[in-house]
Protein backbone atom coordinates (compact mmCIF):
# COMPACT_ATOMS: atom_id res chain seq x y z
CA UNK A 1 0.00 0.00 0.00
CA UNK A 2 1.25 3.45 -0.90
CA UNK A 3 2.25 5.53 2.17
CA UNK A 4 -0.10 8.35 1.09
CA UNK A 5 -2.98 5.87 0.98
CA UNK A 6 -2.05 4.56 4.45
CA UNK A 7 -2.14 8.06 5.95
CA UNK A 8 -5.35 8.91 4.04
CA UNK A 9 -7.00 5.81 5.47
CA UNK A 10 -5.69 6.60 8.94
CA UNK A 11 -7.11 10.13 8.72
CA UNK A 12 -10.57 8.89 7.77
CA UNK A 13 -10.44 6.19 10.39
CA UNK A 14 -9.53 8.73 13.05
CA UNK A 15 -12.47 10.93 12.04
CA UNK A 16 -14.75 7.92 12.38
CA UNK A 17 -13.26 6.70 15.67
CA UNK A 18 -13.22 10.08 17.33
CA UNK A 19 -16.91 10.48 16.54
CA UNK A 20 -16.21 13.44 14.25
CA UNK A 21 -18.32 11.75 11.56
CA UNK A 22 -21.23 11.27 13.93
CA UNK A 23 -21.02 14.87 15.07
CA UNK A 24 -21.07 16.12 11.50
CA UNK A 25 -23.93 13.81 10.57
CA UNK A 26 -26.09 14.95 13.50
CA UNK A 27 -25.26 18.60 12.93
CA UNK A 28 -26.05 18.26 9.23
CA UNK A 29 -29.29 16.42 9.85
CA UNK A 30 -30.48 19.07 12.32
CA UNK A 31 -29.62 21.80 9.86
CA UNK A 32 -31.41 20.08 6.97
CA UNK A 33 -34.41 19.25 9.16
CA UNK A 34 -34.79 22.89 10.11
CA UNK A 35 -34.60 23.91 6.47
CA UNK A 36 -37.14 21.25 5.51
CA UNK A 37 -39.53 22.49 8.20
CA UNK A 38 -39.22 26.15 7.22
CA UNK A 39 -39.48 25.53 3.49
CA UNK A 40 -42.48 23.22 3.90
CA UNK A 41 -44.34 25.86 5.92
CA UNK A 42 -43.66 28.55 3.32
CA UNK A 43 -44.50 26.29 0.39
CA UNK A 44 -47.85 25.25 1.86
CA UNK A 45 -48.68 28.86 2.72
CA UNK A 46 -47.89 29.99 -0.82
CA UNK A 47 -50.02 27.25 -2.41
CA UNK A 48 -53.02 28.18 -0.28
CA UNK A 49 -52.96 31.92 -0.96
CA UNK A 50 -53.57 33.05 -4.57
CA UNK A 51 -53.21 36.69 -3.53
CA UNK A 52 -49.69 36.21 -2.37
CA UNK A 53 -48.92 34.33 -5.56
CA UNK A 54 -49.92 37.44 -7.50
CA UNK A 55 -47.80 39.63 -5.29
CA UNK A 56 -44.86 37.32 -5.92
CA UNK A 57 -45.09 37.89 -9.67
CA UNK A 58 -43.58 41.30 -9.10
CA UNK A 59 -40.32 39.86 -7.74
CA UNK A 60 -40.03 37.16 -10.36
CA UNK A 61 -42.56 34.51 -9.44
CA UNK A 62 -42.80 31.92 -6.76
CA UNK A 63 -39.51 30.32 -7.81
CA UNK A 64 -37.72 33.54 -6.91
CA UNK A 65 -39.06 33.16 -3.40
CA UNK A 66 -37.93 29.56 -3.21
CA UNK A 67 -34.56 30.54 -4.61
CA UNK A 68 -34.14 33.27 -1.99
CA UNK A 69 -34.89 30.77 0.70
CA UNK A 70 -32.56 28.13 -0.75
CA UNK A 71 -29.77 30.72 -1.07
CA UNK A 72 -30.12 31.67 2.57
CA UNK A 73 -29.84 28.01 3.53
CA UNK A 74 -26.77 27.67 1.28
CA UNK A 75 -25.29 30.77 2.87
CA UNK A 76 -25.55 29.04 6.24
CA UNK A 77 -24.30 25.73 4.80
CA UNK A 78 -21.32 27.54 3.29
CA UNK A 79 -20.48 29.08 6.64
CA UNK A 80 -20.74 25.67 8.30
CA UNK A 81 -18.42 24.23 5.66
CA UNK A 82 -15.84 26.96 6.37
CA UNK A 83 -15.98 26.18 10.09
CA UNK A 84 -15.67 22.45 9.48
CA UNK A 85 -12.80 22.95 7.03
CA UNK A 86 -10.86 25.10 9.50
CA UNK A 87 -11.60 23.10 12.63
CA UNK A 88 -11.36 19.45 11.61
CA UNK A 89 -7.73 19.50 10.40
CA UNK A 90 -6.67 22.14 12.93
CA UNK A 91 -4.94 19.79 15.35
CA UNK A 92 -3.86 17.01 13.05
CA UNK A 93 -0.25 18.21 12.66
CA UNK A 94 0.17 20.58 15.61
CA UNK A 95 -1.34 18.04 18.00
CA UNK A 96 0.68 15.09 16.77
CA UNK A 97 3.90 17.11 16.78
CA UNK A 98 3.19 18.39 20.27
CA UNK A 99 2.38 15.01 21.77
CA UNK A 100 5.17 13.22 19.92
CA UNK A 101 2.73 10.85 18.19
CA UNK A 102 4.23 11.92 14.88
CA UNK A 103 7.67 10.58 15.84
CA UNK A 104 6.90 6.88 15.53
CA UNK A 105 5.26 7.59 12.15
CA UNK A 106 7.89 9.95 10.74
CA UNK A 107 10.78 7.51 11.35
CA UNK A 108 9.13 4.92 9.13
CA UNK A 109 10.35 4.61 5.53
CA UNK A 110 8.05 7.29 4.15
CA UNK A 111 8.64 10.89 3.17
CA UNK A 112 7.30 13.81 5.14
CA UNK A 113 5.42 15.08 2.12
CA UNK A 114 3.54 11.78 2.02
CA UNK A 115 2.29 12.42 5.56
CA UNK A 116 1.00 15.89 4.63
CA UNK A 117 -0.50 14.76 1.32
CA UNK A 118 -2.19 11.76 2.93
CA UNK A 119 -3.77 13.96 5.57
CA UNK A 120 -4.82 16.59 3.02
CA UNK A 121 -6.46 13.98 0.82
CA UNK A 122 -8.16 12.32 3.78
CA UNK A 123 -9.70 15.59 4.92
CA UNK A 124 -10.57 16.51 1.32
CA UNK A 125 -12.57 13.30 1.05
CA UNK A 126 -14.27 14.12 4.34
CA UNK A 127 -15.06 17.69 3.24
CA UNK A 128 -16.33 16.38 -0.10
CA UNK A 129 -18.75 14.13 1.74
CA UNK A 130 -19.74 17.01 4.04
CA UNK A 131 -20.44 19.48 1.26
CA UNK A 132 -22.36 16.88 -0.75
CA UNK A 133 -24.45 16.15 2.31
CA UNK A 134 -25.13 19.76 3.38
CA UNK A 135 -25.33 21.52 0.02
CA UNK A 136 -26.75 18.53 -1.84
CA UNK A 137 -29.24 18.15 1.01
CA UNK A 138 -30.45 21.75 0.72
CA UNK A 139 -30.87 21.42 -3.05
CA UNK A 140 -32.62 18.07 -2.80
CA UNK A 141 -35.03 19.28 -0.13
CA UNK A 142 -35.80 22.35 -2.24
CA UNK A 143 -36.55 20.18 -5.25
CA UNK A 144 -38.68 17.69 -3.32
CA UNK A 145 -40.73 20.26 -1.38
CA UNK A 146 -41.24 22.89 -4.11
CA UNK A 147 -40.48 21.11 -7.36
CA UNK A 148 -37.96 23.91 -8.09
CA UNK A 149 -34.18 23.54 -8.38
CA UNK A 150 -31.88 26.59 -8.40
CA UNK A 151 -29.81 26.87 -11.62
CA UNK A 152 -26.27 25.45 -11.92
CA UNK A 153 -26.45 23.27 -8.78
CA UNK A 154 -23.25 21.33 -9.56
CA UNK A 155 -21.25 24.50 -10.22
CA UNK A 156 -22.39 25.90 -6.85
CA UNK A 157 -21.45 22.69 -5.10
CA UNK A 158 -17.99 22.62 -6.67
CA UNK A 159 -17.34 26.29 -5.77
CA UNK A 160 -18.30 25.78 -2.16
CA UNK A 161 -16.25 22.57 -1.96
CA UNK A 162 -13.30 24.51 -3.37
CA UNK A 163 -13.76 27.11 -0.66
CA UNK A 164 -13.55 24.30 1.92
CA UNK A 165 -10.35 23.02 0.28
CA UNK A 166 -8.83 26.50 0.52
CA UNK A 167 -9.48 26.56 4.27
CA UNK A 168 -8.27 22.98 4.67
CA UNK A 169 -4.95 24.03 3.10
CA UNK A 170 -4.75 27.09 5.36
CA UNK A 171 -5.39 24.95 8.42
CA UNK A 172 -2.78 22.33 7.47
CA UNK A 173 -0.17 24.96 6.70
CA UNK A 174 -0.82 26.68 10.03
CA UNK A 175 -0.61 23.34 11.83
CA UNK A 176 3.00 22.84 10.75
CA UNK A 177 4.17 25.80 12.82
CA UNK A 178 1.40 27.28 14.96
CA UNK A 179 -0.29 26.07 18.10
CA UNK A 180 -3.84 24.83 17.68
CA UNK A 181 -5.29 28.01 19.11
CA UNK A 182 -3.17 30.35 16.98
CA UNK A 183 -4.01 28.26 13.93
CA UNK A 184 -7.74 28.63 14.59
CA UNK A 185 -7.38 32.37 15.05
CA UNK A 186 -5.53 32.56 11.74
CA UNK A 187 -8.11 30.48 9.84
CA UNK A 188 -11.14 32.41 11.05
CA UNK A 189 -9.23 35.67 10.85
CA UNK A 190 -8.60 35.09 7.15
CA UNK A 191 -12.25 34.20 6.66
CA UNK A 192 -13.31 37.42 8.39
CA UNK A 193 -10.80 39.42 6.38
CA UNK A 194 -12.13 38.07 3.08
CA UNK A 195 -15.70 38.71 4.22
CA UNK A 196 -15.01 42.35 5.06
CA UNK A 197 -12.84 42.73 1.95
CA UNK A 198 -15.77 41.71 -0.24
CA UNK A 199 -17.97 44.36 1.35
CA UNK A 200 -15.34 47.04 0.93
CA UNK A 201 -15.01 46.12 -2.74
CA UNK A 202 -18.76 46.32 -3.31
CA UNK A 203 -19.20 49.58 -1.46
CA UNK A 204 -16.28 50.90 -3.47
CA UNK A 205 -18.02 49.75 -6.64
CA UNK A 206 -21.23 51.58 -5.71
CA UNK A 207 -19.27 54.71 -4.82
CA UNK A 208 -17.56 54.57 -8.22
CA UNK A 209 -20.95 54.40 -9.93
CA UNK A 210 -21.81 57.64 -8.22
CA UNK A 211 -18.58 59.15 -9.43
CA UNK A 212 -16.92 59.13 -6.03
CA UNK A 213 -13.12 58.93 -6.37
CA UNK A 214 -12.58 57.19 -3.03
CA UNK A 215 -14.50 54.25 -4.46
CA UNK A 216 -11.62 53.27 -6.68
CA UNK A 217 -9.29 52.82 -3.71
CA UNK A 218 -11.89 50.87 -1.77
CA UNK A 219 -12.52 48.55 -4.72
CA UNK A 220 -8.76 48.04 -5.11
CA UNK A 221 -8.38 47.16 -1.43
CA UNK A 222 -11.19 44.65 -1.76
CA UNK A 223 -9.52 43.06 -4.78
CA UNK A 224 -6.18 42.77 -2.98
CA UNK A 225 -7.89 41.06 -0.05
CA UNK A 226 -9.54 38.65 -2.49
CA UNK A 227 -6.12 37.76 -3.88
CA UNK A 228 -4.80 37.12 -0.38
CA UNK A 229 -7.80 34.96 0.53
CA UNK A 230 -10.14 33.98 -2.30
CA UNK A 231 -12.82 32.37 -0.14
CA UNK A 232 -15.40 35.12 -0.50
CA UNK A 233 -15.06 35.45 -4.27
CA UNK A 234 -15.75 31.71 -4.55
CA UNK A 235 -18.95 32.13 -2.59
CA UNK A 236 -19.92 35.19 -4.60
CA UNK A 237 -19.32 33.29 -7.84
CA UNK A 238 -21.56 30.51 -6.50
CA UNK A 239 -24.28 33.10 -5.76
CA UNK A 240 -23.89 34.52 -9.26
CA UNK A 241 -24.40 31.04 -10.68
CA UNK A 242 -27.34 30.02 -8.53
CA UNK A 243 -29.32 33.06 -7.34
CA UNK A 244 -32.43 34.19 -9.21
CA UNK A 245 -35.09 36.88 -8.84
CA UNK A 246 -35.02 40.63 -8.49
CA UNK A 247 -35.44 40.85 -4.73
CA UNK A 248 -33.13 38.16 -3.40
CA UNK A 249 -31.50 39.07 -0.06
CA UNK A 250 -28.38 36.91 -0.49
CA UNK A 251 -27.87 38.11 -4.05
CA UNK A 252 -28.28 41.73 -3.09
CA UNK A 253 -25.91 41.34 -0.18
CA UNK A 254 -23.19 39.57 -2.20
CA UNK A 255 -23.40 40.92 -5.72
CA UNK A 256 -23.84 44.65 -5.37
CA UNK A 257 -21.55 46.10 -7.97
CA UNK A 258 -19.42 43.33 -9.46
CA UNK A 259 -19.48 39.62 -10.16
CA UNK A 260 -16.34 37.50 -9.94
CA UNK A 261 -15.67 35.67 -13.20
CA UNK A 262 -15.07 31.93 -13.67
CA UNK A 263 -11.32 32.49 -13.33
CA UNK A 264 -11.74 32.34 -9.56
CA UNK A 265 -11.97 28.57 -9.83
CA UNK A 266 -8.50 28.38 -11.31
CA UNK A 267 -7.15 30.94 -8.92
CA UNK A 268 -8.54 29.03 -5.93
CA UNK A 269 -7.06 25.77 -7.21
CA UNK A 270 -3.63 27.35 -7.62
CA UNK A 271 -3.99 29.07 -4.24
CA UNK A 272 -4.80 25.78 -2.48
CA UNK A 273 -1.93 24.04 -4.29
CA UNK A 274 0.53 26.74 -3.25
CA UNK A 275 -0.61 26.57 0.38
CA UNK A 276 -0.36 22.78 0.36
CA UNK A 277 3.17 23.00 -1.09
CA UNK A 278 4.12 25.49 1.61
CA UNK A 279 2.67 23.15 4.23
CA UNK A 280 4.82 20.30 2.89
CA UNK A 281 7.91 22.50 2.80
CA UNK A 282 7.32 23.84 6.28
CA UNK A 283 6.70 20.35 7.69
CA UNK A 284 9.80 18.96 5.96
CA UNK A 285 12.00 21.63 7.43
CA UNK A 286 10.95 21.46 11.03
CA UNK A 287 12.27 19.23 13.78
CA UNK A 288 9.78 16.76 15.20
CA UNK B 1 33.89 7.50 6.81
CA UNK B 2 34.03 3.75 6.69
CA UNK B 3 30.88 1.90 5.64
CA UNK B 4 31.44 -0.92 8.12
CA UNK B 5 29.81 0.87 11.06
CA UNK B 6 26.08 0.68 11.66
CA UNK B 7 26.03 4.14 13.17
CA UNK B 8 28.71 6.66 12.53
CA UNK B 9 28.75 10.35 13.34
CA UNK B 10 31.39 12.96 12.86
CA UNK B 11 31.33 16.38 14.52
CA UNK B 12 27.55 16.21 14.71
CA UNK B 13 26.14 19.41 16.12
CA UNK B 14 22.69 20.75 16.88
CA UNK B 15 21.98 24.29 17.94
CA UNK B 16 18.62 25.67 18.88
CA UNK B 17 18.05 29.39 18.86
CA UNK B 18 19.50 29.94 22.32
CA UNK B 19 21.36 26.82 23.27
CA UNK B 20 23.60 24.12 21.94
CA UNK B 21 21.90 20.75 22.44
CA UNK B 22 24.66 18.64 20.90
CA UNK B 23 28.09 20.22 20.61
CA UNK B 24 30.35 17.82 18.79
CA UNK B 25 29.34 14.19 18.69
CA UNK B 26 31.65 11.52 17.35
CA UNK B 27 30.32 7.99 17.54
CA UNK B 28 31.07 4.66 15.90
CA UNK B 29 28.76 1.79 16.64
CA UNK B 30 29.53 -1.56 15.06
CA UNK B 31 27.18 -4.14 13.62
CA UNK B 32 25.60 -6.30 16.33
CA UNK B 33 26.81 -4.16 19.19
CA UNK B 34 24.60 -3.39 22.19
CA UNK B 35 25.53 0.19 22.76
CA UNK B 36 24.70 2.26 25.83
CA UNK B 37 24.32 6.00 25.45
CA UNK B 38 24.64 7.63 28.86
CA UNK B 39 24.65 11.11 30.21
CA UNK B 40 22.82 13.43 32.56
CA UNK B 41 19.51 15.07 31.67
CA UNK B 42 19.99 17.71 29.03
CA UNK B 43 23.22 16.14 27.76
CA UNK B 44 21.72 15.85 24.28
CA UNK B 45 20.92 12.13 24.21
CA UNK B 46 17.41 12.36 22.77
CA UNK B 47 18.41 15.12 20.35
CA UNK B 48 21.24 12.89 19.09
CA UNK B 49 18.83 10.00 18.50
CA UNK B 50 16.41 12.36 16.73
CA UNK B 51 19.17 13.52 14.40
CA UNK B 52 20.18 9.93 13.61
CA UNK B 53 16.56 9.09 12.78
CA UNK B 54 15.97 12.14 10.61
CA UNK B 55 13.51 13.74 13.02
CA UNK B 56 15.79 16.71 13.65
CA UNK B 57 18.23 18.29 11.21
CA UNK B 58 21.84 18.67 12.39
CA UNK B 59 23.22 22.19 12.34
CA UNK B 60 26.53 20.83 11.13
CA UNK B 61 28.58 17.65 10.96
CA UNK B 62 27.68 14.43 9.28
CA UNK B 63 26.31 11.05 10.17
CA UNK B 64 25.55 7.75 8.52
CA UNK B 65 23.07 5.12 9.49
CA UNK B 66 23.49 1.67 7.93
CA UNK B 67 25.90 3.20 5.45
CA UNK B 68 23.38 5.79 4.22
CA UNK B 69 23.38 9.51 4.99
CA UNK B 70 20.86 10.17 7.77
CA UNK B 71 17.42 11.26 6.66
CA UNK B 72 17.32 8.76 3.81
CA UNK B 73 13.87 7.09 4.03
CA UNK B 74 15.14 3.88 2.46
CA UNK B 75 17.62 3.19 5.25
CA UNK B 76 14.83 3.70 7.78
CA UNK B 77 13.09 0.58 6.53
CA UNK B 78 15.72 -1.36 8.49
CA UNK B 79 15.49 0.73 11.63
CA UNK B 80 13.30 0.32 14.70
CA UNK B 81 12.59 3.11 17.18
CA UNK B 82 10.90 3.24 20.55
CA UNK B 83 10.43 6.95 21.34
CA UNK B 84 10.95 8.27 24.83
CA UNK B 85 7.36 9.31 25.53
CA UNK B 86 5.70 6.52 23.53
CA UNK B 87 2.66 8.55 22.53
CA UNK B 88 0.73 6.76 19.84
CA UNK B 89 -2.66 7.01 18.12
CA UNK B 90 -4.58 5.98 21.22
CA UNK B 91 -7.89 5.43 19.44
CA UNK B 92 -6.42 2.33 17.77
CA UNK B 93 -6.36 -1.03 19.50
CA UNK B 94 -3.13 -2.95 19.98
CA UNK B 95 -3.45 -5.11 16.86
CA UNK B 96 -4.58 -2.20 14.67
CA UNK B 97 -1.67 -0.12 15.93
CA UNK B 98 0.88 -2.77 15.02
CA UNK B 99 -0.79 -3.35 11.65
CA UNK B 100 -0.64 0.37 10.87
CA UNK B 101 3.07 0.54 11.63
CA UNK B 102 3.73 -2.70 9.77
CA UNK B 103 2.04 -1.10 6.73
CA UNK B 104 4.17 1.99 7.15
CA UNK B 105 7.21 -0.29 7.10
CA UNK B 106 5.87 -1.67 3.83
CA UNK B 107 5.32 -5.19 5.17
CA UNK B 108 3.20 -7.39 2.91
CA UNK B 109 -0.16 -8.71 4.11
CA UNK B 110 1.21 -12.22 4.73
CA UNK B 111 4.17 -10.91 6.72
CA UNK B 112 1.87 -8.73 8.82
CA UNK B 113 -0.43 -11.61 9.62
CA UNK B 114 2.51 -13.58 10.92
CA UNK B 115 4.48 -10.80 12.57
CA UNK B 116 1.77 -8.87 14.45
CA UNK B 117 0.40 -11.77 16.56
CA UNK B 118 3.92 -13.07 17.19
CA UNK B 119 5.06 -9.70 18.56
CA UNK B 120 1.90 -9.20 20.61
CA UNK B 121 2.70 -12.53 22.20
CA UNK B 122 6.37 -11.68 22.64
CA UNK B 123 5.58 -8.56 24.67
CA UNK B 124 2.83 -10.28 26.61
CA UNK B 125 -0.09 -8.31 25.19
CA UNK B 126 -1.92 -10.96 23.15
CA UNK B 127 -4.88 -10.74 25.52
CA UNK B 128 -5.05 -6.99 25.07
CA UNK B 129 -4.82 -7.01 21.27
CA UNK B 130 -8.40 -5.75 20.89
CA UNK B 131 -8.21 -3.15 23.62
CA UNK B 132 -7.80 0.52 22.66
CA UNK B 133 -4.39 1.99 23.46
CA UNK B 134 -6.24 4.72 25.38
CA UNK B 135 -6.95 2.08 28.01
CA UNK B 136 -3.35 0.82 28.20
CA UNK B 137 -1.18 1.44 31.25
CA UNK B 138 2.17 3.18 30.88
CA UNK B 139 3.96 -0.17 30.97
CA UNK B 140 1.63 -1.67 28.34
CA UNK B 141 2.22 1.30 26.05
CA UNK B 142 5.93 0.79 26.42
CA UNK B 143 5.55 -2.90 25.56
CA UNK B 144 3.44 -2.20 22.46
CA UNK B 145 5.93 0.50 21.50
CA UNK B 146 8.73 -2.03 21.76
CA UNK B 147 6.77 -4.47 19.58
CA UNK B 148 6.26 -1.66 17.05
CA UNK B 149 10.03 -1.12 16.90
CA UNK B 150 10.64 -4.77 16.01
CA UNK B 151 7.98 -5.25 13.30
CA UNK B 152 10.42 -5.03 10.40
CA UNK B 153 13.13 -7.27 11.92
CA UNK B 154 15.37 -4.19 12.03
CA UNK B 155 19.14 -4.16 11.59
CA UNK B 156 19.39 -1.46 14.23
CA UNK B 157 17.00 -0.61 17.06
CA UNK B 158 16.96 2.68 18.96
CA UNK B 159 15.46 2.39 22.42
CA UNK B 160 15.03 5.70 24.22
CA UNK B 161 14.51 4.94 27.90
CA UNK B 162 12.83 1.59 27.19
CA UNK B 163 12.27 0.59 30.79
CA UNK B 164 11.20 3.87 32.40
CA UNK B 165 7.54 2.89 32.77
CA UNK B 166 8.02 -0.79 33.41
CA UNK B 167 7.71 -2.93 36.50
CA UNK B 168 10.48 -5.49 37.25
CA UNK B 169 8.80 -8.13 35.04
CA UNK B 170 8.64 -5.67 32.18
CA UNK B 171 12.29 -4.81 32.66
CA UNK B 172 13.28 -8.44 32.49
CA UNK B 173 11.26 -8.70 29.28
CA UNK B 174 13.14 -5.78 27.73
CA UNK B 175 16.44 -7.26 28.88
CA UNK B 176 15.55 -10.61 27.30
CA UNK B 177 14.44 -8.94 24.08
CA UNK B 178 17.77 -7.09 23.91
CA UNK B 179 19.61 -10.39 24.43
CA UNK B 180 17.61 -11.99 21.60
CA UNK B 181 18.37 -9.05 19.35
CA UNK B 182 22.06 -9.38 20.15
CA UNK B 183 21.92 -13.10 19.35
CA UNK B 184 20.32 -12.27 15.99
CA UNK B 185 23.10 -9.78 15.23
CA UNK B 186 20.91 -6.69 15.59
CA UNK B 187 22.58 -3.49 16.69
CA UNK B 188 20.91 -1.97 19.75
CA UNK B 189 21.32 1.68 20.62
CA UNK B 190 20.15 2.03 24.20
CA UNK B 191 19.53 5.32 25.92
CA UNK B 192 18.78 4.71 29.57
CA UNK B 193 19.08 6.21 33.00
CA UNK B 194 18.90 2.84 34.69
CA UNK B 195 22.60 2.18 34.88
CA UNK B 196 22.24 -1.26 36.42
CA UNK B 197 20.21 -2.23 33.35
CA UNK B 198 22.82 -0.83 31.03
CA UNK B 199 25.54 -2.65 32.94
CA UNK B 200 23.78 -5.98 32.41
CA UNK B 201 22.85 -5.53 28.77
CA UNK B 202 25.43 -3.39 27.02
CA UNK B 203 28.72 -4.32 25.38
CA UNK B 204 29.99 -0.80 25.33
CA UNK B 205 28.87 2.54 26.71
CA UNK B 206 29.72 6.14 26.03
CA UNK B 207 29.21 8.96 28.45
CA UNK B 208 28.17 12.23 26.95
CA UNK B 209 27.96 15.62 28.55
CA UNK B 210 26.91 18.86 26.92
CA UNK B 211 26.57 17.02 23.66
CA UNK B 212 30.04 15.56 23.35
CA UNK B 213 31.49 12.16 24.17
CA UNK B 214 33.61 12.41 27.28
CA UNK B 215 34.39 8.74 27.83
CA UNK B 216 33.92 5.38 26.11
CA UNK B 217 34.02 2.17 28.10
CA UNK B 218 33.89 -1.43 26.99
CA UNK B 219 32.06 -3.05 29.84
CA UNK B 220 34.47 -6.01 30.02
CA UNK B 221 37.12 -3.47 30.97
CA UNK B 222 35.33 -2.83 34.22
CA UNK B 223 35.92 -6.47 35.16
CA UNK B 224 39.47 -6.48 33.86
CA UNK B 225 40.64 -3.32 35.54
CA UNK B 226 42.38 -2.91 38.90
CA UNK B 227 39.99 -3.96 41.64
CA UNK B 228 40.17 -3.38 45.38
CA UNK B 229 39.55 -6.62 47.27
CA UNK B 230 38.46 -7.08 50.84
CA UNK B 231 39.30 -10.46 52.47
CA UNK B 232 37.93 -11.47 55.85
CA UNK B 233 40.17 -13.96 57.67
CA UNK B 234 40.33 -15.55 61.11
CA UNK B 235 42.67 -13.93 63.64
CA UNK B 236 46.02 -13.93 61.88
CA UNK B 237 48.36 -16.69 62.96
CA UNK B 238 51.30 -15.20 61.10
CA UNK B 239 53.03 -11.93 61.37
CA UNK B 240 51.11 -9.10 59.71
CA UNK B 241 54.19 -7.54 58.18
CA UNK B 242 55.29 -10.82 56.60
CA UNK B 243 51.75 -11.34 55.29
CA UNK B 244 51.66 -7.87 53.79
CA UNK B 245 55.01 -8.48 52.14
CA UNK B 246 53.80 -11.78 50.64
CA UNK B 247 50.64 -10.13 49.34
CA UNK B 248 52.81 -7.77 47.29
CA UNK B 249 53.07 -10.44 44.56
CA UNK B 250 49.32 -10.25 43.93
CA UNK B 251 48.66 -6.55 44.12
CA UNK B 252 49.36 -3.19 45.62
CA UNK B 253 48.25 -1.21 48.63
CA UNK B 254 48.22 -4.29 50.87
CA UNK B 255 47.07 -3.60 54.40
CA UNK B 256 46.35 -6.19 57.13
CA UNK B 257 44.00 -5.51 60.05
CA UNK B 258 43.25 -7.96 62.86
CA UNK B 259 40.76 -9.96 60.80
CA UNK B 260 40.76 -8.29 57.43
CA UNK B 261 43.08 -7.88 54.46
CA UNK B 262 42.74 -4.98 51.99
CA UNK B 263 44.45 -5.28 48.66
CA UNK B 264 44.14 -3.89 45.16
CA UNK B 265 44.71 -6.52 42.47
CA UNK B 266 45.68 -5.44 38.99
CA UNK B 267 43.50 -8.07 37.40
CA UNK B 268 40.66 -10.16 38.78
CA UNK B 269 42.17 -13.24 37.14
CA UNK B 270 44.74 -13.24 39.92
CA UNK B 271 42.10 -13.90 42.55
CA UNK B 272 42.12 -17.76 42.46
CA UNK B 273 45.89 -17.76 42.93
CA UNK B 274 45.54 -15.32 45.80
CA UNK B 275 43.01 -17.60 47.52
CA UNK B 276 45.25 -20.66 47.12
CA UNK B 277 48.22 -18.74 48.50
CA UNK B 278 46.28 -17.46 51.54
CA UNK B 279 45.10 -20.99 52.42
CA UNK B 280 48.63 -22.22 51.89
CA UNK B 281 49.71 -19.74 54.54
CA UNK B 282 47.41 -21.51 57.00
CA UNK B 283 44.83 -18.75 57.16
CA UNK B 284 41.10 -19.29 57.74
CA UNK B 285 39.27 -17.63 54.89
CA UNK B 286 35.70 -16.40 55.57
CA UNK B 287 34.98 -13.99 52.77
CA UNK B 288 36.60 -12.52 49.68
CA UNK B 289 34.82 -9.54 48.15
CA UNK B 290 36.06 -7.75 45.02
CA UNK B 291 34.97 -4.12 45.38
CA UNK B 292 33.89 -3.65 41.78
CA UNK B 293 33.27 -0.13 40.66
CA UNK B 294 29.68 0.00 39.49
CA UNK B 295 28.67 1.87 36.39
CA UNK B 296 26.80 4.23 38.66
CA UNK B 297 29.98 5.19 40.50
CA UNK B 298 31.78 5.58 37.21
CA UNK B 299 28.95 7.75 35.95
CA UNK B 300 29.32 10.05 38.94
CA UNK B 301 33.10 10.13 38.60
CA UNK B 302 33.01 10.83 34.89
CA UNK B 303 30.04 13.12 34.56
CA UNK B 304 30.47 14.77 37.93
CA UNK B 305 28.02 15.30 40.73
CA UNK B 306 26.69 18.49 39.23
CA UNK B 307 25.02 16.26 36.65
CA UNK B 308 22.40 17.58 34.34
CA UNK B 309 19.98 20.41 34.32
Amino acid sequence: MNPIAIILRLTLREAARRKVLWGLLILGLLFLLLYLLGLSLIASEVRQSPNEMRALQRIGGVNALYNSFAMMALYAANFLMVMIAVLIPIDTLAGEINSGTIQAVAVKPLRRREIVLGKWLGFAVLLGACSSFLIGGVLLITLLVTGYLPPNPSSGLILMFLEALVFLSVSLLGGTRLSTLANGVMGFGLFGMAFIGAFIEQIGGVMQQFGNTGGETAAAIGKIVAVLMPSEVLWRRAVADMAEGTINPVKMMTLGSSTPDQGVVWYALIYAAILLSLAILSFQRRDL
Amino acid sequence: MSPSYTIETSHLRKEYSRKVAVADLDLQVGQGEVFGFLGPNGAGKTTSIKMLLGLAKPTSGEARLLGQPIGDPQSRSRVGFLPEHFRFHDWLNGAEFLNLHARLYGLAESARQQRVPALLKRVGLEEHANKKLRGYSKGMLQRIGLAQALLNRPAVVFLDEPTSGLDPIGRILVRDVIRELRAEGTTVFLNSHLLSEVEITCDRVVFIKQGAVIKTITLKEIEQGATPVQIRIGAAKIDRATLALGLGQFGTEARVDSDCIHLTVADQQKLPDLVRWLIGQGLDLYELKPQRVSLEEMFLQIVGMDGGL
